[in-house]
């Protein structure tokens, strides 16, 4: 027992070698980085804060930002939830293929892929000639510089951190708890509410948290795919310290990029915590 | 109660066939079950016991066929349409809900109002005697515990039939002895009609009010357990309710209503019809062997000269261990003190009488 306990307590040491990568390669710089949003001219101020929040083409910006990820996440839910029960219920060849599908795209750079929808989405692309050709448009259509192109794209790219997730949970579930409960007398809808969807919420969770923050600073997609027509919080601290050079108010923006990203993190622990202690 | 079963049956299976591909696991199945009665489907793996179950409980759909439940229809009725009970292998219960959230699931999904689960739930978590873990995630009670809050759950509904899908086979042997006594008198008490899938003959002898031995997609002998074990119908029958001792001969004449079978080791009595010439299997259990000095050569009792080769020590009884002259090996269930006796004997003959012995044809490709 006492062996045992000590054996236990020292696991940590496991965490010790990444952690420590974490803190030199990403912690200690960054740190350093956002000090400077604080630090005007020398003296502790909030007053690039004050700066930054009293314009409201910022608000337009935030919102922007966050009305995107929320749309990608949204889109990324419903068409990633059903797929996950496909690939995780799926056998041999049928499944392997599934996860090809979900994994080789992995694979290929944004940048790549960003240019091939371009081809898809632009007005003489392959989507307007078949809307057009179908008789659903009357004339081709702007995709592509659109909030709709912006979130094609996104949704692209990260609909495997969806899947992912609730896949693993999908695979876990025993299905003989649906068999169960439909003996029971309870209709498909019942089963899901109260059987299906809370026993797969953890993995929602986990894929909402992780496509809302990473859309949330989604960075290359807004740009090739829509430019300068829709600014996003990302695009916004590149522009500062690329081209206005103007160190403080990029660190600002990434400051208040990290505090929403971080408020995902922490609610969606604190909701996967809830869920799986349910009493 | 048996025979009233028979008369009426509850449930019907009638003429049910289902494949998998290739594979015929259930072939023109037909079986009834009366009201109140507690049937076993006994079989090896693979047998089609539990294709047969999840056809009643609609989680499968029949190729053929046709399943009845109390004088309605079935076999069309979706699973939570058909009013039945399951208790799953390793349990299924909601590891996301408490115990009494388990039990309660069925009432709240038919729509009861909560004063009624509520009222229901208490009643049941009384009789499986769990009304302190009430509060308790399922998933957190012990084997036994969760066993009996998944009977309480089939049973919180009201079902017509109860189906039970070898449920204790993740219990360990002190506590599943139990637990079938106790299952047993809760379901004498409520009066449900069940079928138990299982694959332990002992389980289903002593549980059952009749047994559904199956093979291969059919159905082999429908019986009582006494039935069963004491005549069974066929040589796997035999060969799957217990052990037994087998002697390979040839029919060569009649005496007495009784057939003589000339075996490698002498001549054998059995009572059957079999014509002069046929080739038979000749049978009995080893509880039924007697070991003796002499032969009595009495009509009612076949004798064999025998030779004690080993014996194993099980606690309650030995079982001896002996070779024919023609280097047949039998079992014999024997107490212990019988053991030393044999040995000082220069000669032993194993003796069982005619009424304990059993005849089957022979089979090609056994």
């Amino acid at each position: 027992m006492t062996a045992q306990r000590t054996t236990r307590d020292r696991t940590w040491l496991l965490a010790v070698p990444g952690v420590g990568f974490l803190f030199a390669a990403y912690a200690v710089p960054l740190a350093l980085l956002l000090l400077v949003s604080f630090k005007f001219p020398e003296t502790f101020t909030l007053s690039a804060y004050q700066h930054f929040f009293a314009d409201s083409y910022n608000w337009h910006v935030i919102w922007n930002t966050v009305r995107a990820a929320l749309l990608t996440t949204g889109f990324c839910l419903l068409l990633g939830y059903p797929a996950a029960f496909a690939l995780a219920w799926s056998r041999g060849a049928v499944q392997i293929l599934f996860l090809i599908c979900l994994i080789l795209p992995l694979s290929v750079g944004i940048v790549v892929k960003a240019f091939a929808w371009t081809i898809v989405l632009r007005t003489d692309g392959v989507l307007n000639q078949a809307l057009v050709g179908l008789g659903i448009l009357g004339q081709p259509m702007r995709l592509i510089f659109t909030e709709a192109g912006l979130i094609f794209g996104a949704v692209n790219v990260f609909i495997p951190f969806m899947i992912l997730p609730i896949y693993s949970v999908v695979r876990l579930m025993d299905s003989r708890l649906v068999e169960a409960a439909q003996t029971m007398g309870a209709t498909p809808l019942y089963v899901f509410r109260r059987v299906v969807l809370p026993l797969t919420l953890p993995g929602v969770i986990a894929g909402i948290a992780f496509v809302f923050s990473m859309s949330l600073a989604m960075y290359v997609v807004p740009t090739l795919l829509v430019g300068e027509r829709y600014m996003t919080l990302s695009r916004q601290i590149a522009r500062s310290y690329l081209y206005l050079r103007d160190e403080q108010l990029g660190s600002t923006v990434a400051v208040v990029l990290l505090v929403f990203s971080l408020a995902v993190i922490v609610s969606s622990q604190w909701l996967a915590g809830r869920t799986r202690g349910a009493p | 109660m048996v025979n009233t079963a028979i008369d009426t049956p509850y449930l019907v299976a009638d003429g049910v066939s289902k494949r998998f591909g290739d594979t015929v696991v259930l072939d023109l199945l037909t079986i009834g079950v009366g009201r109140g009665e507690f049937v076993s489907l006994l079989g090896p793996s693979g047998c089609g016991k539990t294709t047969l179950l999840r056809l009643v409980a609609g989680l499968l759909k029949s190729d053929s066929g046709r399943i009845e439940l109390g004088g309605r229809v079935i076999s069309d009725l979706p699973p939570h349409r058909r009013n039945v009970g399951v208790v799953f292998q390793n349990y299924a219960l909601f590891p996301h809900l408490n115990v009494f959230e388990n039990i309660a699931f069925g009432l709240r999904a038919r729509g009861a109002a909560e004063s009624q689960v509520a009222e229901t739930v208490s009643r049941f978590l009384a009789l499986v005697k769990l009304s302190d873990y009430a509060d308790r995630p399922a998933t957190t009670l012990s084997g036994g515990q969760q066993q009996r809050v998944a009977v309480a759950r089939a049973l919180a509904t009201h079902p017509d039939i109860l189906l039970l899908d070898e449920p204790f086979s993740a219990l360990d042997r002190q506590l599943r002895e139990g637990m079938q006594i106790e299952l047993r008198a809760l379901l004498r008490e409520l009066g449900i009609t069940a079928i138990f899938v299982t694959h332990d003959q002992e389980e289903a002898l002593v549980m059952s009010d009749r047994i559904a031995v199956m093979h291969k997609g059919a159905i082999e002998q429908f019986d009582t357990p006494q039935a069963i074990h004491g005549s069974p119908s066929s040589r796997f029958v035999l060969d799957f309710m217990g052990s037994s001792v087998t002697m390979e001969g040839k029919v060569t004449g009649t005496a007495d209503g009784l057939c003589m079978v000339e075996t490698a080791d002498g001549f054998l009595r059995v009572s059957g019809g079999f014509i002069r010439g046929a080739d038979v299997v000749v049978a009995t259990r080893p509880e039924h062997i007697r070991l003796v000095a002499e032969p009595a050569n009495r009509p009612d009792a076949n004798t064999l000269e025998v030779s004690l080769t080993d014996h194993i020590f099980f606690g309650a009884r030995t079982v001896a261990h002996l070779k024919t002259r023609s280097g047949g090996k039998l079992k014999a269930d024997v107490a212990a003190g019988d053991i030393a006796a044999a040995r000082a004997q220069d000669r032993l003959y194993a003796e069982w009488r005619v009424d304990e012995t059993m005849v089957f044809p022979a089979e090609t490709g056994r």
